[in-house]
C-alpha cells in the first residue's frame, strides 16, 4: 500500500484558480520524494491537500490508504499526528520554549511527562539544539529555529513528513543539514516528500523528483538506484 | 548504502507507529491529557490579567446584589405573605341568628374560593379575643364586660401571593347576607392587602428579570476574556490542529478558563453578599432592635458559587468556542 496516492487530483479555488489540474501519483513507504516545480506550480496546494488542510475540487487523495475524500472531520486530527509537516515559515509558537514548541505535539498524543521529557530531549540532542531548550523562538537564528521547526514534527516520529520549502531562506550550509537531517529521518523508515525550487539542493542530494508546473504533474524523475550522497 | 535498491526501511515502523494510534486513545493518555489542558486552561487566565479581573470583579459584583436581593427579597416575601395571612374579615352577626344559620353561612362563605377559612366565635370567644388586642395592663384594669363581645364569623383569606384576596368583593358579599350585621375589614385595609400582595408579586418578577439581567450582562464578560484568549491564540491554535488536535483539545483550556472565572467571582461575589448581610443582620438587632434575620445560605455559599460558576463558565466558553474556534 503506497503512502500517498493520488489519482487525478483536481484541485480549484474558490476564486476559480485551477491550482492542481489532474495529478496522479504514488509515494511507496520509505521513499524520500522532491516536489518541485516553479513559483505557482501547486506544491503548497499539493501538501495542503495530504494535510486535508483543504479537500480536492476531483480525484482521490489516498494516506496510508485512507481516502481523504471519505474521511470525517473527526478523523482529521488522527490523520495528521501521523504526518509531521515542516512549513517554510516555521509557525512556531512564540511565548513557548523550544522545549514545549517540541513538547506540544506530544501532549497532543497524551503522552506522560516522561516520556515527552525523553523524546524531547532526545530530539533536541540529535538537532544540535539541546542547549536552547529553555530559549524562545524569536532568539534563536533561522537554521535553528528551522531545526525546532523539524524537531516539533520529529518528536511525534511520524511516518509520513511534509517539509514545504524548509530551506527557502537558510544558507547552502543549513539547507544541506536539512536535506541530511531528513535523510538520516528517511533512513529510520520515514517517507519523506519535500517541496522545493533550489535546483542545486536537488543535484547535491538526488531523489526522485515530481516537478509540477501550473498544476501539471510535468515529469516523474526517478534515480536508477536511490543514491545516498557521502557527505 | 549504495547497494540499496529500495530506500531504507524500517520493519518497526509500519506506516502508523503504534505509538500513536489511528483510533481515539485510553484513558490514562486521557488524564495525563487533562492535566495538560488544566495548566493550559490557567496559562489563559495570565494571558490578558486585566480583563479577566474585570471580569470576575463584575461577576463578583454581579452575584452579590443578587445575594443581597435574594436575601431581602425573600425576607420581604415571607413578612407579606405572613401579613396576608393573617389577614382576615370579621363578619358580625346579629343576635337572632341560629346555630343552623350559621352552619349555613359558615357552608356558603368556604365555598368562596379566595377565602381559606371560616370559624364561628361565640360572644364570649370574641371578647376574650379583643381582650388579647388591648394592651395587657389596661385589659386587666377593665371590667370584662366592658369589652365588646358579639358572635362573629371569622374569615380568612388564601395564599395572598398566589391570587390577590378579593377583600372587596367578599365584603360586599358579606354586607348582602341577610343574617349578617357589619362586617370588620382587617385592620390594614383592603386595598392596602392587595397593593401589598401585588407588589410582591412584582417585586419577585422584578428580581428575577434583574438577577437574569445580571447573569447575562456577566455572561458577556466570560465571553468577552474567552474570545480574547482566543484571538491571542488564534496562531498557536491553528498550529495545534495542523499536528493533529482535536476540537476537544483546543476547547477544554477554554472551558477551563470560564470555569475557573466563574467560580472565582460567584465565590467572591458570594461571600461578600454573605459578609454584608450579617452586618446588616448586626444592625437591625443592635441599632434597630428588630428581630429580623436574614438568611445568609451560609452553608450553601462554596456549593453553590462553584456550581454556579461552573455553570457561567460552561455557557461561557459554549458561546464563545461555537462562534468561532480558529
Ligand atoms: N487560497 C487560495 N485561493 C486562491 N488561489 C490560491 C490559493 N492558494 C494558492 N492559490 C493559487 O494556486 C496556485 C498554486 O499555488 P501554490 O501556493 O500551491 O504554489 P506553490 O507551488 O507552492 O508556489 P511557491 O513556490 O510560490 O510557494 C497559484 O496560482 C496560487 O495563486
Ligand atoms: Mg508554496
Amino acid at each position: 500500500m503506497p503512502t500517498v496516492r493520488l489519482d487525478a487530483v483536481v484541485k480549484r479555488y474558490p476564486n476559480g484558480t485551477e491550482a492542481l489540474n489532474g495529478l496522479s501519483f504514488e509515494v511507496e513507504p520509505g521513499e524520500f520524494v522532491y516536489l518541485s516545480g516553479p513559483s505557482g506550480a501547486g506544491k503548497t496546494t499539493l501538501i495542503k491537500l495530504l494535510l486535508r488542510m483543504e479537500t480536492a475540487s476531483d480525484g482521490d487523495i489516498l494516506v496510508f490508504g485512507k481516502n481523504l475524500r471519505a474521511l470525517r472531520k473527526s478523523s482529521i486530527p488522527y490523520l495528521r499526528r501521523n504526518v509531521g509537516v515542516i512549513f517554510q515559515d516555521f509557525r512556531l509558537l512564540h511565548d513557548r520554549t523550544v522545549y514545549d514548541n517540541v513538547a506540544v505535539g506530544l501532549y497532543i498524543l497524551g503522552l506522560s511527562r516522561r516520556e515527552v521529557r525523553q523524546r524531547v530531549e532526545g530530539v533536541l540532542y540529535d538537532l544540535g539544539i539541546d542547549r536552547y531548550a529553555g530559549a524562545y523562538p524569536p532568539m534563536l537564528s533561522g537554521g535553528e529555529q528551522q531545526r525546532v521547526a523539524v524537531g516539533r514534527a520529529l518528536a511525534m516520529q511520524p511516518a509520513l513528513i511534509l517539509a514545504d520549502e524548509p530551506t527557502g531562506n537558510l544558507d547552502w550550509e543549513l539547507s544541506s543539514d536539512i536535506v541530511r537531517l531528513f535523510e538520516s529521518l528517511n533512513e529510520r523508515g520515514a517517507t519523506v516528500l519535500m517541496a522545493t525550487h533550489d535546483r542545486f539542493l536537488i543535484e547535491a542530494y538526488p531523489k526522485r523528483t515530481l516537478l509540477l508546473n501550473k498544476g501539471f504533474l510535468i515529469e516523474d524523475q526517478r534515480l536508477p538506484g536511490e543514491e545516498i550522497e557521502d557527505q | 548504502m549504495n547497494e540499496q535498491e529500495q530506500p531504507a526501511r524500517d520493519p518497526d515502523r509500519p506506516e502508523a507507529p503504534a505509538s500513536q494510534p489511528a483510533s481515539p486513545p485510553s484513558g490514562l493518555a486521557i488524564v495525563r491529557r487533562a492535566i495538560h489542558l488544566l495548566s493550559e486552561g490557567v496559562r489563559g487566565l495570565l494571558i490578558s490579567p486585566g480583563q479577566v479581573l474585570a471580569c470576575v470583579a463584575s461577576l463578583a459584583v454581579a452575584t452579590c446584589l443578587v445575594t443581597l436581593f435574594g436575601s431581602f427579597g425573600s425576607t420581604a416575601v415571607d413578612m407579606l405573605e405572613r401579613a396576608g395571612h393573617r389577614a382576615r374579615v370579621i363578619i358580625y352577626l346579629k343576635e337572632r341568628v341560629s346555630s343552623e344559620q350559621v352552619s349555613e353561612l359558615l357552608k356558603e362563605i368556604g365555598k368562596r374560593p379566595d377565602v381559606e377559612f371560616a370559624n364561628y366565635l361565640s360572644a364570649e370567644e370574641d371578647r376574650a379575643r379583643n381582650a388579647a388586642l388591648l394592651p395587657p395592663d389596661l385589659a386587666s384594669s377593665l371590667p370584662p364586660a366592658t369589652i365588646p363581645g358579639q358572635h362573629c364569623i371569622e374569615a380568612g383569606f388564601g395564599d395572598s401571593t398566589e391570587r390577590i384576596p378579593d377583600v372587596v368583593g367578599l365584603t360586599s358579599f358579606l354586607r348582602d347576607l341577610e343574617e349578617v350585621e357589619v362586617v370588620a375589614e382587617p385592620p390594614v385595609g383592603a386595598a392596602r392587602i392587595r397593593a401589598a400582595s401585588a407588589a410582591v408579586r412584582f417585586g419577585r418578577l422584578a428580581l428575577s428579570v434583574l438577577a437574569a439581567l445580571l447573569v447575562v450582562s456577566t455572561l458577556f464578560f466570560v465571553v468577552g476574556t474567552l474570545t480574547r484568549t482566543m484571538e491571542r491564540r488564534r496562531e498557536e491554535m491553528s498550529i495545534l490542529r495542523l499536528i493533529g488536535a482535536t476540537d476537544a483539545f483546543l476547547k477544554t483550556p477554554l472551558y477551563i478558563q470560564g470555569i475557573l472565572q466563574g467560580a472565582a467571582g460567584v465565590l467572591i461575589g458570594a461571600s461578600l453578599g454573605r459578609f454584608a448581610i450579617s452586618a446588616a443582620n448586626t444592625w437591625l438587632a443592635t441599632e434597630l432592635a428588630v428581630a429580623i434575620s436574614l438568611p445568609t445560605g451560609e452553608d450553601m455559599l462554596v456549593p453553590f458559587s462553584l456550581l454556579a460558576g461552573a455553570v457561567i463558565g460552561t455557557l461561557g466558553a459554549f458561546i464563545a468556542t461555537s462562534r468561532r474556534l480558529p
